[in-house]
């Protein structure tokens, strides 16, 4: 099949305008509202508190109406300049630029062809009496202080708040606070509060020089941070030494990257950046992104919902009761196992499943005894060199085991060959009542066929008799150790009618058996667990949530309980987790009647990690930070990292790299603190990093912060300022004293 | 009464009575105690004064101190390990008398012979509840190694390990001292074999790319790692004639074998190991202790500040600024000393930002009362600075002495130079203000307008450091936003720490506009000084403790939340005092508009 493959083929427009999205709709906003109040504050009245005594041009209430008609259009200019930018994802530049030109363009108009003017109005009237008022209100020092105390609320509660999310809270923090539109609406009515307030002091005297530069200072930062805000950028690069790349990793933003091959389409779009996952404290969301492909000669409509993100993803698999009863039920318990330093893991035992632990030399099984005196005597003191003691285990035809009968030898009769008594029992489910009828510490079988016991005080060959008795008539049979390993195993379904094995174990059968963990479903569903540990007697534990054990008083193993069912079933899923995890999205695929869903995970680089088949196509998906070009290209050559001795700390990072910008190649070394500085961004080493071959490299942390200059400027005179209102006020009091005194004898 | 009469009641009566009736409490209980433990442990002063008589002939220990190993990230003379493993241990710079160089070698080469039953451990946290673990009788504060090391004690730490792996920020401290102890007992019992770092790295694994391998080790290792072998072993055999020489209390020997490990050691490294003249300095300041000895002129500074104002006398208060000169060369000497024989940076942990905002203090002090010819920033400094200083010396588990390395990020950076001393000058003026705003509330509750001469005075100075504080906060911000920028291109992060400065000077922003504007009277002034404090507080301390950050030393809040930092047993001196603060604040707000105004009109300076 041929396929042509146009990516881009979606229809923008709605009703004859572009289509907003979403997530631009507050930007928009929150770039019209500063636009519009910064442009009337500084185009119109910063001039009119200048004129509004001497009755200038800008004193005049057509001119103030005309300029505030300029305002107005350059706003719907700029945003029609951000509507216009939308292909390229909306940019915030698309809007300034577009305002800022028709603004230049309206005021240099105005400007050319302004009237001179007309005799000057002693007082202000109607809507700039208002203005004033509003001004002068806005103005006030209450007004400016009690935004102060209640910005330092607001941020105090932030810090609260991003501790109490944990590893993301600055990120949360700054979706919730910091850039959330409430803080930006306090910011910007604070800009105009100052601003008003240094209107109120006009005419300026000498001595507010201070308090002048101060409050100016402020206002330029302000503007410094508004610029920063909008303008900084934060990257990063990831590279081994060899590796070169012309590419800048995003850090806030993300992206989905969408491939259908069988219909040629690979796409990189704007529209596929991720809007959702800026807070990671947020789960339901919800984002939309339609899309048309067009492939050999057919339009395909597709459509991305995301509707779930998770910043720690987790993928999980625990035991939850079994949702509708079963015939057979399946008792499972949840443990989780830790050695010191070692971290910890979780295990899920099932009792359909009985297995040695991976990577824990730890046999564990499940059974269930439905007495409470078989469980009670489960609390035998054992006694390794007691081989009297013993269980016999009683497994079905799956070797899966069902019982285990625990064996204490009582008295003997008269006749000590006869063994000692027993009496334990076990009644299997659904099946034949066992017991355990005699102990025999050498069990031999005479002539007549009697069993007898050859060395009463001396368990040298243990041995037990025991009893089937069910359904299908009462049976007799016996069972002893062998001399090498003192267990035996006893197929009982060769010569009974019954489909079950038994296997007698001498208590001192191993003078060191095996560690392991019996989890016993006992009477009324009441969980134990059976722990023996080859060094001490076993104990028996209640399997109670957040029960912690040992194996035994000096293994360092340390296993806590999480659950336990008597009929279980496993769950497997995603969800938010703790520590540093990879964030993910649940994505749907949508093409026409067909869909899928499956989660996304981001590993930090350009990967289709998820496929999806949707109808007759397969959908790979990845989520990626935004990649950015670079326009150069950077290799890492030779990259060093240094501890302090004996200690963890690194001491120095090194990287020695090659610029390749296309006309020449430079070498630069990037040392901790001194950045490299190309095409307007800046290189920093951040972590280093290794594959399993030994290669060495390192992560830079990649940035561009344009609003540095005005910043800088705005603290100067803001620091100036306040040197000069602190202890410099006499001195400017004296001075403007000494004019005004030489000016009246003048 | 007169205003001289008035002058005397505070200046006299209240030093006397307080100040001295507080010395003499806790002087005296000190002494008491002292006595008694005194008593109680002679036999330990008898067998260690016995072990310093037989291996100590002055110059031989001396030749001891001055052997270089690898401590704590960085090459130190032996002198400088054994103080700080003695004060791990004892919490003391010294305890009973002894060198801690021979009490340290005595520990790690006599062993239990010497040290079975002699209380050496600290326990004075966790109080009652440690004491009850370790089986020792509440009126002592050491437990003895017999006491710790038991099985039962073994099992618990074990049993603390597990609970804890992981999140060691969250157990109880009676617990964590438990548990530092036994583990302490446990380096102990092992004759500190690891303590002993005398071997360098090759200069091959010096130069090679794994990171580890410029790391120091015990003389066993000299021949392996591959050092030239007969000075590996030049080294080792050194070492055994040296452990071999103290069983031996051969005084000689083990100066002998001092002066061979040392020339051994500097043989395989000439260029890591410090010159003679940085290992003397080091001697001069672990032997000086500058901070404690400034923390004592600082104090002396005060009262003698508190006499000259009674009396009026200007010799007392020239004498109370060269004290309280005295006292800041101290600092400044310790913080040139710290700063050579580390690694360039001055300020680079708990311990040390404490000690900067201390002798800050006490030269900001100096300065404001010199340019106002005021004594009252002295007085009220030099307590302050003093308390401060004290603090530091007490806890030694809190506030870690050691010098250390600094992170790559924040090591060989030119504005760590910058940003933190001017920080932590900027806690200086503020500490200063709010000790001058409790010495201001009474006199400005009688008198709320601050009409009186002597209280404004005290007004003025208090200003001055509020406007130092304010100026020094600001740009404090902006040099660590530079810094910021330079490291990780973000000027400003909206981290806790950074966020809380700038509510600081938010806060102390309201208060001057409050000043300026003339709506906060003398009272309010006050309080607000006094409140400012509480703020200080949680900047300073708070937000290392119960927010996270990324500072260097703000990383102790972990994961835990807000509140279950709040409520931890660990931070309750600090929400306690905090509570008490604000309390106390809004008690006196309250006072004043019950009490206070209906008072003020009637008063005037004659009143005094």
């Amino acid at each position: 099949m041929t396929t042509t493959a146009t990516q881009d083929l979606e229809p923008r427009f709605q009703h004859g305008l572009l289509k907003p999205r979403p997530g631009h709709m507050p930007t928009l906003f929150t770039l019209i509202i500063v636009w519009a109040v910064g442009t009337i504050f500084l185009g119109v009245l910063l001039p009119f508190q200048f004129q509004r005594f001497d009755g200038g041009w800008f004193a005049q209430t057509q001119n103030i109406l005309l300029l505030c008609s300029v305002c107005g259009v350059s706003t719907l200019h700029g945003v029609l300049g951000y509507l216009l930018g939308y292909h390229r994802g909306g940019r915030v530049s698309n809007f300034f630029v577009g305002a800022l030109l028709l603004t230049l363009g309206l005021v240099a108009i105005v400007w050319l062809n302004r009237s001179r003017p007309e005799a000057p109005p002693t007082q202000p009237t109607g809507l700039m009496r208002r203005l004033d008022r509003a001004a002068f209100l806005l103005g006030s020092v209450w007004f400016g202080l009690v935004q102060l105390a209640i910005i330092m609320v607001f941020v105090m509660i932030a810090t609260i708040f991003e501790t109490g999310v944990g590893a993301d809270g600055n990120k949360a923090a700054y979706a919730n606070f910091y850039n959330h539109w409430t803080f930006g609406l306090i910011f910007l009515l604070f800009f105009m509060t100052i601003y008003c307030t240094t209107m109120r002091k006009w005419p300026f005297r000498i001595a507010q020089t201070g308090w002048l530069a101060t409050h100016a200072g402020l206002l330029v930062t302000m503007v410094g941070c508004m610029t920063m805000f909008w303008g900084t950028y934060e990257g990063f690069v990831k590279l081994l030494e060899g590796q070169t790349t012309s590419q800048v990793l995003s850090r806030s933003e993300r992206e989905l990257r969408v491939a259908i091959p069988a219909l040629g389409f690979d796409n990189r779009d704007d529209r596929f950046l991720v809007e959702v996952d800026h807070d990671p404290i947020e789960r339901e969301v919800e984002q939309k992104i339609p899309f048309v492909v067009a492939a050999g000669g057919k339009t395909h409509e597709f459509e991305i919902e995301i509707d779930r993100f998770l910043s720690n993803a987790e993928e999980y698999s625990e035991i939850r009761p079994a949702r509708t009863p079963r015939e057979k039920p399946a008792a499972a318990f949840s443990f989780e196992m830790s050695l010191p330093g070692q971290g910890s893991r979780v295990f899920n035992i099932f009792e359909d499943q009985p297995s040695t632990l991976s990577s824990v030399p730890l046999k564990t099984r499940i059974i269930r005894v439905p007495h409470r005196s078989q469980l009670e005597a489960f609390t035998y003191r054992y006694d390794p060199g007691d081989r009297r003691r013993g269980e016999l285990v009683i497994s079905d035809e799956k070797d899966r085991a069902i019982g285990v009968i625990p064996i204490v030898p009582g008295a003997r009769g008269a006749d000590a060959a006869e063994g000692a008594d027993v009496g334990s029992e076990f009644q299997i489910p659904g099946g034949p009542r066992v017991r355990v009828v005699r102990y025999f510490s050498y069990l031999f079988v005479d002539a007549d066929g009697r069993l007898r016991d050859e060395t009463p005080d001396s368990p040298l060959m243990p041995g037990i008799s025991f009893v089937v008795d069910g359904p299908q008539g009462r049976e007799n049979h016996s069972a002893r150790c062998d001399d090498k390993w003192f267990n035996s195993d006893l197929d009982a379904s060769e010569t009974s009618a019954y489909p079950y094995r038994f296997a007698y174990r001498a208590a001192a059968s191993n003078p060191q058996p095996a560690p392991s963990l019996t989890f016993v479903v006992g009477p009324g569903e009441e969980m134990n667990v059976i722990v023996t540990s080859g060094e001490e007697a076993p104990q028996r534990i209640k399997f109670e949530k957040d029960a912690v054990f040992r194996l035994s008083s000096r293994a360092p193993l340390r296993i806590k309980a999480l659950a336990a069912y008597a009929d279980a079933e496993l769950e497997e899923g995603i969800r938010q987790g703790t520590g540093s995890r990879p964030a993910a999205l649940r994505v749907t695929v949508r093409h026409g009647k067909d869909e899928a869903t499956g989660w996304v995970f981001d590993f930090q680089r350009d990967l289709l990690s998820t496929d999806l088949v949707v109808g007759d196509f397969l959908v790979r998906l990845g989520y990626a930070p935004r990649a950015t070009d670079l326009g150069f290209k950077l290799s890492l050559i030779d990259f060093r990292h240094e501890n302090y001795p004996n200690s963890d700390k690194a001491k120095r990072y090194e990287a020695n790299v090659i610029v390749d910008d296309g006309a020449s190649l430079d070498a630069a070394l990037i040392d901790m603190n001194h950045p490299l500085e190309q095409g307007g961004y800046r290189f920093f080493n951040q972590n280093p990093i290794g594959n399993d071959n030994g290669r060495r490299g390192v992560i830079f942390a990649v940035g561009r912060n344009p609003g540095m200059p005005i910043l800088l400027i705005g603290f100067t005179i803001t620091g100036v300022g306040l040197v000069l209102v602190f202890f410099f006020k006499p001195s400017l009091r004296a001075w403007e004293k000494r004019r005004r005194e030489a000016a009246a004898s003048n | 009464m007169s205003a001289t009469n008035h002058r005397i009641l505070l200046g006299l009566v209240l030093p006397v009575f307080i100040v001295g009736g507080l010395l003499a409490l806790f002087g005296g209980m000190g002494y008491y105690e002292r006595a008694k433990h005194k008593a109680r442990t002679a036999d330990a002063h008898d067998a260690l004064a016995k072990v310093e008589a037989e291996v100590s002939n002055g110059d031989n220990i001396e030749k001891v101190r001055r052997i270089p190993v690898l401590f704590a990230e960085r090459v130190q003379p032996l002198d400088s390990m054994a103080r700080q493993q003695i004060r791990s241990l004892t919490g003391k710079r010294e305890l009973y008398g002894i060198d801690p160089v021979v009490m340290f070698l005595s520990m790690a080469w006599d062993g239990e012979d010497v040290w079975k039953k002699i209380p050496i451990f600290i326990v004075s946290f966790g109080a009652n509840k440690s004491k009850e673990v370790f089986d020792i009788e509440s009126v002592e504060k050491y437990a003895t190694i017999e006491h710790v090391k038991t099985d039962k004690n073994r099992q618990r730490a074990l049993d603390l390990h597990d609970k804890y792996t992981g999140r060691m920020g969250e157990m109880p401290r009676a617990d964590l001292e438990f548990y530092n102890t036994y583990f302490k007992a446990f380096s102990f019992a092992g004759g500190f074999e690891e303590a002993f770092k005398f071997v360098p790295p090759t200069e091959a694994q010096r130069r090679s790319e794994t990171t580890a391998q410029n790391d120091w080790h015990v003389p066993a290792r000299a021949l392996e790692l591959g050092h030239d072998p007969k000075r590996a072993a030049e080294l080792q055999k050194a070492f055994a004639d040296l452990k071999t020489a103290w069983k031996a209390r051969d005084k000689a020997g083990i100066g002998a074998a001092a002066e061979t490990l040392t020339a051994s050691i500097v043989a395989l490294d000439p260029e890591d190991i410090p010159s003679k003249e940085a290992i003397e300095s080091e001697l001069a300041y672990n032997r000086t202790s500058p901070f404690n000895r400034a923390s004592w002129f600082l104090i002396a500074a005060s009262l003698v500040g508190l006499f000259a104002w009674s009396f009026r006398k200007d010799s007392l208060r020239w004498l109370s600024y060269l004290l309280t000169a005295t006292g800041v060369a101290f600092g400044l000497w310790g913080f040139y000393l710290r700063t050579t024989l580390g690694f360039g940076v001055s300020i680079t942990n708990l311990y040390e930002s404490m000690l900067a905002m201390a002798t800050a203090t006490a030269l900001l002090c100096l300065v404001i009362d010199l340019v106002r010819k005021s004594l009252w920033a002295t007085i009220a400094g030099g307590i302050g600075a003093f308390v401060v200083f004290l603090l530091l010396d007490t806890y030694p588990e809190k506030f870690d002495p050691k010098i250390g390395g600094l992170v790559a990020v924040l090591a060989n950076n030119f504005w760590i130079h910058i940003h933190v001393p001017v920080v932590m000058s900027s806690y200086a003026a503020f500490f200063i203000a709010f000790l001058l705003g409790i010495v201001l509330i009474p006199w400005t509750f009688v008198d709320p307008q601050g009409k009186h001469p002597e209280l404004k005075a005290i007004l003025r100075t208090s200003e001055i450091a509020l406007y130092l504080g304010t100026l020094l906060i600001f740009v404090g911000m902006i040099l660590g936003g530079l810094w910021a920028h330079d490291s990780w291109n973000r000027f400003w992060g909206w981290d806790p720490k950074e966020t809380w400065s700038f509510i600081l000077f938010c806060y102390y922003l309201i208060l001057i506009h409050g000043r300026f504007t003339k709506w906060m009277n003398a009272f309010w002034y006050s309080l607000f000084l006094f409140t400012g404090g509480n703020f200080l507080l949680w900047t300073y301390y708070g937000t290392n403790e119960l927010l996270s950050g990324l500072h260097s030393y703000a990383n102790s809040a972990g994961d835990a939340g807000f509140w279950d930092n709040f409520i931890h047993e660990r931070n309750r001196w600090f929400v306690i005092t905090s509570g008490v603060m604000a309390l106390m604040s809004i008690g006196g707000a309250l006072s004043f508009f019950l009490f206070g105004k209906k008072r003020s009109p009637d008063l005037t300076p004659e009143a005094f």
